[in-house]
């Protein structure tokens, strides 16, 4: 009897580990700048708003090769909504060397999961840096707060 | 036996579970603030006016598309033109007493003329957009018309052009 609840012990904690971030396979938001555009002039309106270097994914994956994605929400409680494609990722700089298919254009975000780059599995945690650009608005959205959520996945097929 | 049966049955839930996709995830937010925003460009397209005929003094002087003007806003807007003084300034023999009343404008293309006076006066309205939206640029005419009252000289006056939200 002892040693089926020992097995069963190991089989729940193995269940539970494989859908929980741990010490070694996570994934973190560190936030370098406030994601804030405030565009108060027409200057502001007509040119590329870009916040360099904003913030950084800290993620280590022990167990497998990870993939990082982005997608991103708005709200639309506005009279003028504004997509989420007016916010660019674009990527800044890492200390990883063991990364592949980084993505180191402009990423218009979407709705969807996006690729940003593959660290492969190693022991150690690494920074992946983005800025944050929003191409000229122009004068189509109407004064206001627009919100915005941006969701990074790190899967491990 | 049926114990056994079990146990591999959890073994193998188990090993499907752990080589399924894992995800993690980490979220942040932000914003974006839009203020009401205007701006106005001024481009004169004549310099100086000559008045110097008898029909000039008779009939006044128009000179049409004198100035272009384009606006950018993210919202409805209006502006409104004034004189900057209730007289003109004269230098030389002018008269110091030739009002701003003897000037008036339009937007090309409108027929009648707004007499200037140092209060603001709606010149045109429009909607939110570039200058290349429509109704957001266009040209105004000037009408001079002092009569005979006045001395001969130079006369110089300041317009004010005012944009404000509707």
């Amino acid at each position: 009897m002892k040693k089926y609840l020992l097995i069963l012990s190991l089989l729940l904690f193995s269940f539970i580990s494989s859908f929980s971030q741990n010490s070694t396979n996570y994934i973190q938001y560190n936030n370098n700048t406030a994601l804030t555009f405030n565009l108060n002039t027409t200057t502001l309106l007509e040119n590329t708003q870009t916040i360099s270097d904003a913030f950084c994914l800290h993620l280590e994956s022990k167990s497998n090769t990870a993939h990082i994605y982005a997608k991103a929400s708005a709200s639309t409680n506005t009279t003028t909504p504004m997509p989420v494609s007016n916010l660019v990722l674009s990527y800044y700089s890492t200390n990883s060397t063991n990364y592949s298919s980084l993505n180191n254009g402009d990423i218009p975000l979407s709705g969807t999961n996006q690729l940003l780059f593959i660290q492969a599995k190693v022991g150690t945690a690494f920074n992946f840096c983005y800025s944050v650009k929003m191409p000229a608005v122009g004068y189509t959205y109407a004064p206001g707060t627009y919100t915005f959520t941006i969701t990074f996945t790190m899967s491990q097929p | 036996m049926k114990q056994l049966f079990i146990i591999l049955a959890l073994c193998g839930m188990s090993a499907s579970c752990s080589y399924g996709q894992y995800g993690f995830s980490a979220t942040t937010t932000g914003t974006i603030t839009i203020s009401a925003s205007l701006s106005v460009t001024y481009t004169g397209l004549v310099g100086t006016f000559s008045i110097v005929s008898a029909s000039d003094y008779l009939n006044g002087q128009t000179t049409n598309n004198y100035a272009k003007l384009e606006v950018s806003a993210n919202i409805p807007w209006v502006i409104k033109v004034s004189a900057n003084s209730a007289l003109f300034t004269g230098s030389g023999s002018a008269s110091t007493n030739m009002p701003a009343g003897i000037v008036g404008i339009r937007v090309n293309g409108t027929s009648s003329f707004i007499t200037l006076t140092t209060s603001q006066q709606t010149l045109a309205t429009g909607n939110s957009g570039a200058p290349s939206s429509s109704g957001n640029t266009f040209n105004t005419d000037i009408h001079f018309n002092p009569g005979f009252s006045y001395n001969g000289g130079n006369y110089t006056l300041g317009l004010v052009y005012t944009l404000t939200a509707q």
